[in-house]
C-alpha cells in the first residue's frame, strides 16, 4: 500500500435507516406513479427511511485468494438512483455484478455474506439465478445489441419469457422504445440491423431491451463511458426518467455524472465500502478523508 | 500586420530562450530526413517474392484446369468416336488405307498406327476382324461417347429396358456418367446428414456450454481426427465397420454406400467442427452476457443469440464439408464396394466420380475414349466445385452483410407501420 493514499480507518458510514426484515413500506401492486409521488415529497438530501429493495449484508467476493469486495453492507433504496463510485479496480463493478449474480460466470469467484432482494437471499442454495435476472436487469459498459433487427433485440426478452403474443409484444416493444426516446428515431426501420445504429442509440436500445421485460432493478455498469457528451446527456436524462419505474444502480467513473443523476452515492475503495450517503452529502461534506480526497481529484 | 501571439511561458519567466537556433536546426534536419527513401532493398525483395508466390497458386490452379480441359476437349467437341465401321476391311487392303482410316477401324490413336510396318498392320486388322466376327453386336456401331449416350439412359442389347450404365471395359464400352455422379451425390449427402448435426452439436457444446477443462480436452481431440489419413479411415471402414454394420443391420452387400458414408462422415466431422467452433468462439462474449442478464439460460443465450450471430461461419463450415465430401476419394474407393449401380438404396454398392478416376485412369490407354471420358469427369467435378464455391461465397457475403447491418434491398423499404408520422400529423 502506498503512503500517498488515504488510509481506511473507520467503518463505513451509512445513514439510511433500514430496519432489517421490515416489510416494504409501499404496496408493490399499487400504481407506480402514486408510490413515487409519496416518496418524492421527502427531500433526498436528508437521511430518510426509503424502503430498501436490495439489502447487502456483509458481502465479500474473492477471486481465488484475492478479495475484490470485502464486507460490504449497504441498502439500495427503491425507486432511487444509487451511484457506485471509486477508482479503477476498487471492486464497484464486481459488486454490481454480485447484485444479479452475473459473477456466477467468473471462474474462481466465491462470495460470502447475504444479498436480500425484497427479503429473499439471492445467494440461498435454492435460488435460481436465471429467474433472479428476470427481475434484476443489467446494462453494460459497451453497448452490445445482438446482430439482429432492432425489433428483435427489444422483443428478445419478451419472447424469452413468453410475455404475450405477437400483437402485444409489438406494443411492448413500442413502449420500451418510447421510454428510451428511441421510437421516433427507429420506427421506420425496426427491421434494420441494430448494429447500424449510432453508439448512443445502441446503448439506449440496450436499455430498452433490458426494461422491456419490466425488471424491478436496473444495474448499469458505466453505461455512458464509451459515448460522446451529447449521447451521455441523453442517457443521464433517461436515467432520471427511468427511476420513476425502476430502481437503478449505476457504476460510473464520471463524478459529475454521479452528482447529476444519482440520489445516493456509495464510495468504494480497495474492495471496501468507505462511505454511503445521499449524493449531496458525499459531494458536499464527505465524512471520510478518502472520499473527500477522491471527490477532489487527489487520487483515483 | 500579423498579430504576434504572446507566449504565456515566455512572458512569465521573462527570459528569451534560444528558440531560433532549435527551430533552425530542426529545419535543416528535416530537409534531409523527409526526402529519404524508406525501406531497404531486402524488404522490396521479400515483398516481390511473396507476390510471386501468391501468383503461383493462381497460376497452378489455372494450369490444372487447362490440363484437365485439354485432355477432354476432343470429347466435348465430338471428335472421339467409338463406333466401329460396319464393313470389314480385308487384311491385304490394310496397306492401301490411310493411317487415319486404320486408326478409326482399330480404335487406336493415329500416332501409334503411323510408325507400324505393313505386316504388323495386317495382323492387327486380321485380329480386329476376328474380334468383330466373334461378337456381332449392333451396339458396336454406336458412338458411346456422344453426349446423349453419356447422359441419357439407353437400352443396350442384353438389357430389357433403357438404363444408365457405366461399363468402360466391356466389348461395347458404356460410358454413362449418371451412375457415377449419382453415387457421388448420394454418398456426400448421406455423410453430410451424419456429420453436420454431429459436428455442429459438438461445436456448440465445446464453444458455448463446456467447462474449461472439458473444452481443453475435447477440442484438440476432435481436431486430431482431421490428421488421420483418409486411407486409414477407409481401411477401418473396409475391415471393421463393414463387418460390424452387416452384423447389426443384416444387409446383403457388405461394402456399400452406408459404410462409405459413415467413414466419410468421420473425415468430415473435424473439418466442419473446427470451422464452426471458430465461428462460434469469435462471437463476442458480451452478446451472451446481455442475454444472460435478461434471464436467459445458457442454452437460450446460445441458441437464440450466439448461433444466429455465427451463422455465416457455420454455413461456410457446411459448404466446406460438402466440398470435402464430393472430393474425397480414398475412403469411398475402399468402402463403397465400387459397383456403378444406380440405386436409391443406401445398402447398395456405388461408385463415385472420384473413385472412378482413381481406379480406372491407370488402366485406360492414353488418348483412348475411356481416358478422355475420365478427364471429362474430372473437368465436370472441377466445374461443380468451382460453381459451388462461387455460389456459396455469394450467399456468405449476403449473410455477413445482413449480420453486419449493411442495407439490403428489403431494409430499404420503410417498415409497414399503422402509426401516423407525428411530424406529418402536425403539419
Amino acid at each position: 500500500m502506498t503512503n500517498a493514499l488515504p488510509t481506511i480507518a473507520h467503518p463505513p458510514r451509512v445513514r439510511i435507516a433500514s430496519p432489517p426484515g421490515i416489510a416494504p413500506a409501499v404496496n408493490v401492486s399499487a400504481p407506480i406513479s402514486h408510490q413515487v409521488e409519496s416518496l418524492e415529497a421527502e427531500p433526498a438530501a436528508e437521511p430518510v427511511a426509503v424502503p430498501p429493495i436490495i439489502q447487502v449484508q456483509d458481502l465479500s467476493l474473492l477471486y481465488g485468494n484475492v478479495a475484490a469486495v470485502q464486507h460490504v453492507t449497504l441498502d439500495i433504496p427503491r425507486y432511487r438512483v444509487t451511484a457506485l463510485i471509486g477508482p479503477s479496480g476498487c471492486g464497484k463493478s464486481t459488486f454490481l455484478r454480485c447484485l444479479n449474480r452475473m459473477n456466477d460466470f467468473i471462474p474462481n469467484a466465491r462470495t460470502s455474506g447475504r444479498v436480500l432482494f425484497q427479503n429473499q437471499d439471492i445467494y440461498a442454495r435454492e435460488i435460481n439465478p436465471i429467474r433472479l435476472r428476470r427481475y434484476i436487469g443489467m446494462v453494460f459498459q459497451r453497448s452490445n445489441p445482438f446482430p439482429q433487427s432492432i425489433y428483435d433485440n427489444v422483443a428478445f426478452g419478451l419472447r424469452l419469457h413468453k410475455m404475450g403474443r405477437a400483437e402485444t409484444i409489438h406494443d411492448q416493444v413500442e413502449l420500451a422504445l418510447r421510454k428510451v426516446g428511441l421510437w421516433d428515431e427507429v420506427k421506420d426501420r425496426l427491421n434494420q440491423n441494430a448494429v447500424t445504429l449510432s453508439g448512443g442509440q445502441q446503448q439506449r436500445l440496450c436499455i430498452a431491451r433490458a426494461i422491456a421485460i419490466k425488471p424491478q432493478v436496473l444495474l448499469m455498469d458505466e453505461p455512458a463511458s464509451a459515448l460522446d457528451p451529447i449521447a451521455t446527456a441523453k442517457i443521464e436524462e433517461l436515467i432520471l426518467q427511468l427511476k420513476e419505474d425502476y430502481t437503478i444502480v449505476i457504476v460510473t467513473h464520471n463524478l459529475q455524472q454521479a452528482g447529476r443523476c444519482s440520489d445516493y452515492t456509495a464510495f468504494f475503495y480497495m474492495g471496501q465500502l468507505i462511505e454511503f450517503d445521499a449524493t449531496e452529502n458525499i459531494f458536499g461534506q464527505p465524512a471520510a478523508e478518502a472520499t473527500e480526497a477522491y471527490i477532489n481529484g487527489r487520487f483515483g | 500586420m500579423p498579430t504576434i501571439l504572446q507566449d504565456p511561458i515566455d512572458s512569465a519567466s521573462g527570459a528569451t530562450p534560444p528558440v531560433v537556433d532549435v527551430s533552425r536546426q530542426l529545419e535543416l534536419e528535416l530537409r534531409t530526413t523527409l526526402y529519404e527513401k524508406g525501406g531497404s532493398w531486402r524488404e522490396t525483395l521479400v515483398e516481390k517474392g511473396i507476390f510471386v508466390v501468391s501468383l503461383t497458386a493462381i497460376f497452378a490452379i489455372l494450369l490444372i484446369f487447362i490440363f484437365v480441359a485439354r485432355e477432354c476437349l476432343p470429347l466435348i467437341l465430338g471428335q472421339v468416336d467409338t463406333a466401329r465401321s460396319a464393313e470389314l476391311i480385308a487384311p491385304e487392303k490394310a496397306v492401301d488405307l490411310s493411317s487415319e482410316q486404320l486408326a478409326v477401324y482399330l480404335s487406336q490413336p493415329v500416332e501409334k498406327i503411323r510408325p507400324l510396318s505393313p505386316d504388323v498392320l495386317k495382323d492387327l486388322v486380321a485380329s480386329r476382324n476376328e474380334e468383330l466376327a466373334a461378337h456381332p453386336n449392333p451396339d458396336s456401331k454406336l458412338n458411346t461417347v456422344s453426349w446423349p449416350m453419356l447422359l441419357l439412359p439407353y437400352r443396350w442389347q442384353e438389357y430389357t429396358k433403357a438404363e444408365f450404365i457405366w461399363q468402360p471395359t466391356s466389348l461395347v464400352e458404356k460410358y454413362n456418367l449418371v451412375p457415377l455422379f449419382f453415387g457421388s451425390v448420394k454418398i456426400a449427402v448421406l455423410s453430410l446428414l451424419m456429420a453436420v448435426p454431429l459436428s455442429l452439436m459438438a461445436a456448440i457444446y465445446v464453444s458455448q456450454l463446456a467447462s474449461g477443462p472439458v473444452r481443453e480436452v475435447v477440442k484438440p481431440v476432435i481436431e486430431l481426427l482431421a490428421g488421420v489419413p483418409s486411407v486409414v479411415l477407409g481401411f477401418l471402414a473396409l475391415i471393421a465397420l463393414a463387418s460390424l454394420f452387416q452384423w447389426l443391420f443384416g444387409y446383403e452387400v457388405r461394402l456399400n454406400t452406408f459404410v462409405a458414408s459413415v467413414a466419410l462422415a468421420l473425415a468430415l466431422i473435424p473439418v466442419i467442427f473446427t470451422i464452426a467452433e471458430d465461428a462460434l468462439s469469435a462471437v463476442p462474449q458480451t452478446h451472451k452476457d446481455a442475454a444472460r442478464a435478461m434471464g436467459a439460460t445458457e442454452w437460450h443465450a446460445t441458441i437464440r443469440v450466439m448461433v444466429p450471430a455465427a451463422f455465416p461461419g457455420i454455413f461456410a463450415a457446411v459448404i466446406l464439408g460438402f466440398g470435402r465430401a464430393i472430393g474425397e476419394t480414398m475412403v469411398v474407393l475402399m468402402a463403397s464396394g465400387n459397383a456403378s449401380i444406380l440405386s436409391p438404396s443406401i445398402f447398395q454398392s456405388c461408385r463415385t466420380a472420384t473413385a472412378a478416376i482413381a481406379a480406372e485412369l491407370a488402366d485406360a490407354p492414353v488418348d483412348s475414349p475411356h481416358y478422355r471420358v475420365l478427364f471429362l469427369i474430372g473437368f465436370i467435378l472441377f466445374v461443380i466445385t468451382f460453381v459451388g464455391n462461387v455460389f456459396a461465397d455469394v450467399i456468405l457475403q449476403r449473410l455477413r452483410a445482413r449480420l453486419e447491418g449493411q442495407r439490403g434491398s428489403h431494409d430499404a423499404e420503410p417498415h409497414a407501420s399503422s402509426e401516423p408520422n407525428p411530424q406529418e400529423a402536425l403539419s
